[in-house]
């Protein structure tokens, strides 16, 4: 009873309305994607079940006191690495990456579930280590163990996408955490000098082309838009071509007739931007800015830091993957696999998204109750 | 500690705030990368994307039909089936290449080795036969050949075959129009768009849109003409008879509404079928009424002077001196046929006289003379919508030499077509206003919406009206009984207008030919209202050669022709008559002292004019035969409407009745003709200046 009280009274409409309107609109654009000629037609159907399952999960997850989280924080983030470990043992690979694995007829990518456990995980840490001055590099000794395990079992999958978004993730959290500023140069100074040893003994082949195509692009040599930046270049055609108001509905001549790649798990906000148009575009980005506000306020609110650490990354991973997927169809970042939240088609996804959003109702609607 | 502090929870907002920030500042940097794609780069990458999806596809649209100016279809399109092959895919599907290409060749009556050898090509299409007829598509269909088509295919048919073939030209197996309208108006008729924009994919294949299925896109515009089909009909039937007759060698028939300057008729022959333009040589394929120039003669006389009046250097009462026949120019003599004393400008023209019109001619100036023929067009071309039209040649005064200023006044020296004459005659007609000539109504879709609409346009005002008028009338005694275009009068109405008898340049030995002629006749009736203006132009008639026996007869038919189909009622009584009798009068006292004056021909003229007057109904004048081959004295007779009986061979040296008399119509005419040529000279049957209508008083230039 008390829990149906909780959830009348302190229910966020907020956070409810914008997740189901970024939710309905990323089905209409997929029913649109999916019509283009020779594309699977159940997608959005695919996409609706998903989104079901992941409202139910999202639930559950608001059911339960978001302490219980705290309390397992372990058990989950132990749980998360051991799929990222079943992945290599019996994954499946799509490709060229092994990311998921078979569960009951389902494929399901832990490397997303991971981003959410990673919250959960560091939320833990900090919880327990309340610290008054300034963090020095020390102190992220610990926090960035957390972090280098799953990010190294995702990296050798290999997804960069995922692996990228844990370590911004990450960098979110921290920003919070009353880092130092010569901690946070120090980081910086790390990060540039580690960048050509990625470069040389980390990236594949086909990462180091997209990078490479991204910079011809940047530096407006498109000389090899046939080859790596077909993608992008793709990208760019719809967007523009859409112009300020859109094509229109199932209108869209480079998604309709599948000149735009991956229209349904990359590229779905290219589909959108050239049917609907510049409004469009700033609809949907707009949304995702109103929900990470959103969840930065009920960041501030928590009554616990363990909440809003958790309300901090969730709102962070949500940012991130908004902003780097749209940033890479809009050709402003090199091409990774990201998906748009909600957006995007994909069970993995879906379901990662939406306990996300219930981790923020949870947090959101139990910031005064002090059972 | 697991809640915070006041303050930790400041300090915890403030950061929240920082990230929060951040975060905008990203978000705003994708919305700016938004707007400068969609917004900014939006055409280009539109651009960009068209290129993609838009290919250009090569429809064969139906060609758009040209009517005549009642509607009556002069070209059409029709769409026929072609058989086509795919080699590739009968490889594929194991279709033997000689089997299915000697059943192809039975059918089609195509060479079984070529077909074979294209169908062994590793090619996706190859042509096997375009055109079938309904027939032979039906068979191929029955065949059922694995990778052999059928396509439908647009054909260009003219259902009049050689009906006005020179205006309308003709398109080639591929739609494209190769001559004449057909090559004037080709992206009208065509249509908008022969290469429509399709829509692929991205595996280029092409998925056509609704767009395509736009009747517009697909069709070309409909071109109504300004040319009566009947009145064209009747001009080709009448030239061509002429040109038989006279066993000329070509020839052209321009008639024109004067006062809109819309061309009815354009007749030419040789003539040649517009569906099947290989069988005939380009030379009958011409449209000699624009393309050809020639030296117009005595029929610019009536501009010259029409010109003089205009300005003034010559009265419409003056007498003219035209010095017995005989006049030096530089150290050439201008001859008369006929020797006059002193002459009005109407007996000018009524007598062609060249000594008087170079007189009239020369109290212009050069540059007056110029002037006056480049206002009535000539030396321009008229801009029908016809490719290949001549601006016929009138050099400028400067480069004149002495002798040309005078020869010019009366059409040598320089060069016109018949459509100029036409045109020009035309501005007489009309007030002295010169119109553009138009051959095109308006061009409309083919569900009869006007896309554009042609509408009478008058180039200038040449002559006042009044001069005009003024020489409307006096060309009316040309064809009044004595005038060299009598053949040319219309029984009922008052036709004005010049006959021309010019001997062709040769161009081999220089100067001109002795034996090769150029006769034509340019008027209009009615002449007080005009309805048509017509020019005829006869090309080397052998028959005969004067510009009022060959060509006369072909105005008076096909005028005859036109103002019933035209409805213009006949005007023989009352006030015109009246007019007509008057002039007659006056008239004959011109001939009168002009015979009086003319010794050579004085014992040969006997006052026939007024006998025509008194010819009664069914009742027709005898002509005069003498000296005349058998085939001419057949042609006058039947002109006049009498049955011959030949007897002998050779020349005419006599017959029964004799010239003059008025015999019943359809009645016997005794022929008697004789070998010996100098004998015929000798014992010379009278002449008669009423019925020998080859025009005595021809200017013979």
């Amino acid at each position: 009873m008390a829990l149906v009280r909780t959830m009348r009274d302190q229910f966020d409409w907020g956070l409810f309305v914008t997740s189901c309107a970024i939710a309905v609109l990323g089905v209409v654009n997929l029913y649109s994607a999916s019509s283009a000629a020779g594309a699977r037609a159940d997608i959005y159907i695919q996409q609706i079940y998903w989104l079901t399952l992941g409202a139910g999960v999202a639930v559950l997850v608001v059911a339960i006191d978001y302490r219980n989280f705290e309390r397992n924080a372990w058990a989950i983030y132990g749980a998360g690495i051991v799929l990222l470990v079943l992945v290599f043992l019996l994954g499946r690979s799509i490709r060229g990456s092994t990311r998921w694995i078979s569960i009951g007829g389902f494929s399901l990518q832990p490397s997303e579930l991971m981003k959410i456990f990673l919250i959960i995980a560091l939320a833990k840490y900090l919880h327990h280590d309340p610290k008054t001055e300034g963090r020095t590099l020390k102190d992220l000794v610990v926090p960035g163990l957390i972090l280098a395990v799953p990010m190294g079992l995702i990296l050798a999958q290999p997804d960069l996408g995922t692996a990228l978004i844990c370590a911004f993730i990450f960098g979110s959290i921290m920003v919070l955490t009353n880092l130092k500023l010569r901690s946070l140069v120090t980081l910086a100074a790390a990060f540039v000098f580690s960048a050509p040893l990625t470069w040389a003994y980390l990236l594949k082949d086909y990462q180091k082309g997209r990078l490479i195509a991204f910079w011809s692009r940047l530096t407006g040599n498109e000389a090899d838009i046939l080859d790596t930046g077909w993608h992008t270049h793709q990208s760019l055609v719809a967007i523009g071509s859409g112009g300020v108001a859109g094509k229109g509905f199932m209108q869209g001549t480079q998604n309709q007739f599948r000149f735009l790649p991956d229209q349904h798990s990359d590229f779905p906000f290219s589909v959108w931007a050239e049917e609907q148009g510049l409004l469009g575009s700033l609809l949907i980005l707009g949304l995702y800015v109103f929900l990470v506000i959103w969840g930065l306020k009920i960041a501030s609110q928590a009554k616990d830091r363990f909440g809003a650490v958790v309300a901090v990354g969730v709102s962070a991973m949500l940012f991130w993957q908004a902003i780097i997927n749209v940033g890479m169809v809009c050709g402003l970042l090199p091409v990774v696999g990201m998906t748009l939240p909600l957006f995007s088609y994909g069970g993995s996804s879906v379901l990662t998204t939406m306990i996300g959003l219930g981790l923020l109702m949870n947090v959101s609607m139990r910031r005064f109750s002090h059972a | 500690m697991k809640n915070l502090t006041p303050k930790k929870r400041r300090w915890a907002r403030a950061r929240i705030a920082f990230l929060g920030t951040l975060l905008l500042c990203f978000a705003g940097a994708v919305g700016h990368r938004a707007y400068v794609l969609q917004i900014e780069r939006a055409p280009a990458l539109r651009e960009m994307a068209e290129e993609q999806y838009l290919r250009q596809v090569r429809l064969a649209p139906k060609r758009g039909t040209i009517y005549d100016r009642h509607g009556a279809e002069l070209a059409v399109s029709v769409d026929v089936d072609s058989v086509w092959a795919n080699p590739r895919r009968m490889k594929e599907e194991g279709v033997d290449p000689a089997a299915a290409a000697m059943q192809l060749s039975a059918l089609l009556g195509v060479d079984r080795a070529r077909i074979q050898r294209r169908l062994e090509s590793d090619r996706l299409f190859v042509w096997i036969k375009r055109r079938l007829t309904p027939r032979m598509a039906e068979r191929v269909r029955a065949l059922g050949i694995e990778g052999v088509h059928l396509d439908r295919e647009s054909r260009r048919y003219y259902p009049n075959r050689r009906l006005a073939s020179h205006l309308l030209g003709f398109a080639n197996i591929d739609g494209q129009g190769i001559e004449g309208l057909e090559l004037a108006f080709e992206e009208t008729l065509r249509g908008s768009s022969r290469a429509v924009p399709a829509i692929r994919d991205r595996r280029g294949r092409v998925v056509y849109s609704e767009q395509l299925l736009d009747d517009r896109a697909a069709q070309g515009d409909d071109l109504v003409l300004t040319i009566d089909k009947t009145l064209q009909h009747i001009a080709e039937r009448e030239l061509e008879l002429a040109i038989r007759t006279y066993e000329a060698q070509a020839g052209s028939v321009v008639m024109m509404d004067p006062r809109t300057g819309e061309l009815l008729a354009v007749a030419n022959y040789p003539t040649f079928d517009a569906n099947d333009p290989g069988d005939s040589p380009a030379s009958h394929r011409r449209n000699r009424a624009f393309t050809d120039r020639f030296e117009p003669g005595s029929t610019v006389k009536p501009f010259t002077v029409a010109s003089a009046l205009a300005q003034g250097t010559v009265g419409s009462q003056q007498l003219i001196d035209c010095e017995d026949g005989a006049m030096e120019v530089a150290e050439y003599t201008i001859h008369d046929t006929t020797p006059y004393d002193e002459l009005t400008p109407a007996q000018i023209l009524a007598f062609s006289s060249n000594i008087g019109t170079a007189k009239i001619g020369d109290t212009l100036g050069r540059r007056g003379l110029y002037r006056a023929f480049r206002r009535f067009g000539f030396g321009e071309v008229t801009g029908i919508p016809s490719p290949g039209e001549a601006a016929g040649s009138l050099r400028h005064h400067s480069r004149w030499y002495e002798m040309d200023a005078a020869t010019i006044s009366f059409g040598q020296g320089m060069s016109a077509t018949a459509l100029q004459l036409a045109t020009a005659m035309g501005a007489l007609a009309n007030g002295g206003r010169l119109m553009h000539p138009r051959l095109v109504r308006r061009v409309q879709t083919h569900d009869g919406e006007v896309v554009e609409e042609y509408l009478p346009e008058a180039r200038r005002q040449v002559v006042p009206p009044r001069v005009a008028r003024l020489v409307a009338d006096m060309l009316t005694a040309v064809t009044g009984p004595g005038g060299t275009g009598q053949p040319a009068a219309i029984d009922g109405f008052l036709v004005a207008g010049k006959t021309g008898t010019a001997q062709k340049a040769d161009y081999v030995a220089g100067g001109y030919a002795e034996d090769r002629w150029l006769a034509s006749f340019v008027g209009f009736v009615p002449a007080q209202s005009p309805r048509i203006v017509m020019a005829v132009v006869v090309d080397e008639p052998v028959v005969a050669h004067y510009g009022g026996t060959v060509a006369g007869p072909v105005f008076r038919r096909v005028g005859e022709a036109a103002l019933r189909h035209l409805g213009v009622p006949a005007q023989g009584g009352g006030e015109a008559l009246d007019r007509f009798a008057r002039e007659q009068r006056r008239r004959r006292r011109a001939n009168e002292r002009a015979e009086r004056l003319a010794e050579r021909d004085a014992s040969n003229d006997e006052p026939e004019p007024a006998v025509t007057l008194t010819v009664p109904p069914g009742s027709v004048q005898v002509p005069d035969l003498g000296g005349r081959t058998a085939r001419s004295a057949l042609v006058a007779a039947h002109e006049a409407g009498l049955a011959v009986q030949l007897e002998g061979t050779g020349l005419v040296v006599s017959q029964d009745p004799p010239a003059g008399e008025v015999a019943q119509r359809g009645s016997r005419l005794r022929v008697i003709l004789r070998e010996d040529r100098a004998d015929v000279a000798l014992e010379g049957a009278p002449r008669l200046a009423a019925t020998d209508d080859s025009g005595r008083m021809e200017d013979g230039s």
